[in-house]
């Protein structure tokens, strides 16, 4: 194990394989919860009649323990492995980043039982239960001070883009939650106040899953393609436009409110700036895959990274769309929304997300994947379930955006959609299955005989 | 032999790299500014008082430490190669994966 002169390991795996393991259970909780809550709109909901677990609050468990169990115990990590690698220093405090485990995971327990017992905050995004939220903060803020200590101190000179990244996120994570929990709260109620969480919302994606997520990818891409980033220069652009273009435009969610019409034509223009600079990071990655496209066969964790790619592309060219107000005369309030949510919470980052896990658990666990085969399954069932999932839900959106503006009754419209709220629930069982063979590699792996040294990242027939 | 080019820098690359890096301060930077001015406008206006303020506030409170450190970047010579970086990642990574112990200090780049 690489060491520092003061004989701490650099990177503390022990932390990472922590993190994996609390990511991987609230994935699982967080599908159940989808899972139960499309059952509802089978009338087939298993828990019906028990309060605490009525439908609207098995929603925010799904969605929160999406966002905050399984997608930021994942970040933090990736950063945890990345920040010190690339900075040559270890994380300031393992004690730390112990504590801030246990505070994070506490404060998940904290937002499930507070959101079924009926406390959830009705804030979208921001569900977690009031008393929750000044503990997330304050956690935030230790995990800051924990693992930016090293990017501070480093001797390195000239940051790699995906620290440039990190630091973004980190300058923004902490105020924009505080922003979008408290202020319309408890300050800035009414029209304003969803002005707010409008930001809010999209800030989340955009300021705190997006740099996490694109610092990783240009860590691991590169590394497990040997090969440099295609323009160092043209990633930092990409960074640079993020960074300003990216706050200013929430209002695009509140389209058709009574927000002023001028702040809602300015959020058009300012997503489709936001479009170029996708743009940018896209040519980045495919430049740097030309002559090296054979890995996306060969190399699993490669294979999820590019897939979760094709879908970012594929989310943001429909972002172009969505923002328009003659598209949103159709898709507004629809399922469509939910389809273009799935894509890029789980099909982007998601699967970037599953790219780490086969990569980083054989370092953390200091053993070779068991089961390859089971890897690639999960990667097959979860795709095709989650690809059907979306083709199903933006015809639906498309079925009852229409039936509305015909002004057909409301009841006609719920008819029409239950078909495409079966085919949902068949792919949600797909995506369950696939994450089956998935927790079994995990366990597998983790039990199997130690062999002492770090495996290898997969080996390409094994994919 | 092939004969030398006109202008060896009008490489695919550079027009891409170059064109991207004019074109999207240009664009984004005028949806930038009409943004930033309606929601100045709108903290004047009582329909939504507070929205605008709040935007702006939060927006300008979050980009100054990054504008700081971007400046600071900028200032102590961390641009001057900007490709660097990106082989660096690698010389640090095989030094790492060949286990041991770090050297102390980063190579400067
Ligand atoms: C078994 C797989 C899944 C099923 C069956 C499922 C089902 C659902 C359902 C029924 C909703 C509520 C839609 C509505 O209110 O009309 C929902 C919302 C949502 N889910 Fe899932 N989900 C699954 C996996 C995931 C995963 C893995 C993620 C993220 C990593 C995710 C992220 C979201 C988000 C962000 C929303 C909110 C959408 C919105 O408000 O527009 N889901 N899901």
């Amino acid at each position: 194990m690489i060491a520092t002169v003061d004989r701490r390991p650099l990177v503390n795996l022990t932390l990472v394989r922590w993190h994996l393991i609390a990511s991987s259970i609230f994935l699982a909780i967080s599908l159940l919860g989808g899972l139960a809550y499309a059952f509802q709109f089978n009338n087939m909901y298993p828990f019906a009649g028990i309060e605490w677990l009525s439908p609207g609050r098995v929603r925010m468990v799904h969605t929160n323990m999406a966002a905050y169990g399984f997608i930021a115990n994942a970040f933090i990590a990736g950063m945890l492995f990345a920040i010190p690698r690339l900075t040559k220093r270890p994380i300031l405090s393992d004690q730390l980043g112990m504590l801030i485990f246990v505070a994070w995971q506490l404060c998940m327990v904290l937002t499930i039982g507070g959101q079924l017992l009926g406390y959830g905050q009705a804030i979208e995004w921001g569900e977690t239960p009031i008393f929750v939220d000044p503990l997330i903060v304050v956690g935030l803020v230790l995990l800051v001070v924990n693992i930016a200590a090293p990017i501070v101190t480093t001797a390195e000179n000239g940051l790699y883009v995906t620290l440039w990244y990190f630091l973004a996120a980190f300058a923004w994570t902490g105020l924009v939650y505080f922003m979008g929990n408290y202020l319309p709260q408890f300050w800035v109620p009414g029209t304003a106040g969803a002005a707010i969480t409008g930001l809010y919302i999209h800030d989340l994606v955009g300021l705190f899953v997006t740099p996490i997520g694109w610092g990783l990818m240009y860590f691991f891409v590169p590394l497990l393609l040997r090969k440099p980033i295609w323009s160092h220069a043209l990633s930092l652009i990409g960074f640079w436009g993020l960074a300003f273009f990216y706050p200013m435009q929430g209002v695009h969610h509140f389209l058709f409110s009574p927000i002023p019409m001028y702040a809602q034509y300015g959020a058009v223009v300012a997503t489709i700036a936001i479009e170029i600079v996708v743009l940018t990071v896209l040519v980045n990655f495919f430049g740097t895959l030309h002559g090296r496209s054979e890995a996306v066969r060969g190399n699993l964790a490669i294979r999820w990274f590019y897939t979760g790619m094709i879908m970012y592309g594929i989310t943001c060219f429909q972002c172009a769309f969505q923002v328009t107000l003659t598209f949103q005369k159709v898709i507004h309030f629809s399922d469509w929304v939910v389809g273009h949510a799935h894509m890029v919470m789980f099909g982007v980052f998601g699967f970037w997300i599953f790219g780490f896990f086969v990569e980083l658990w054989p370092r953390a666990v200091g053993r070779a994947w068991v089961h390859p085969r089971l890897l690639t399954m999960h990667y097959w069932f979860t795709v095709i379930g989650l690809i059907l999932m979306i083709i199903d839900l933006t015809a639906a959106g498309l079925v009852q955006g229409y039936s509305w503006g015909a002004l057909s009754h409301w009841s006609k419209s719920v008819m029409d959609s239950m078909p495409f709220w079966w085919v949902r629930s068949v792919a949600g069982l797909m995506i369950i299955a696939g994450q089956v063979f998935f927790f079994y590699a995990l366990w597998a792996t983790a039990r199997r005989p130690a062999e002492g040294t770090v495996p290898a990242p997969i080996p390409a027939e094994a994919a | 032999m092939s004969t030398p080019r006109r202008f060896p820098w009008l490489t695919a690359k550079n027009v891409a790299v170059y064109g991207l890096a004019i074109g999207i301060p240009a664009f984004g930077g005028v949806a930038f500014v009409y943004k930033m001015t309606e929601f100045t406008m709108t903290i004047v206006n009582s329909d939504v008082a507070g929205f605008g303020a709040t935007a702006v506030a939060t927006y300008l409170t979050g980009m100054l430490p990054l504008l700081m450190l971007t400046l600071w970047a900028i200032f102590s010579g961390r641009f001057r190669d900007v490709e660097r970086p990106k082989y660096r990642l690698f010389e640090l990574h095989d030094e790492i994966e060949r286990g041991g112990e770090l050297k102390t200090e980063g190579t400067r780049g």
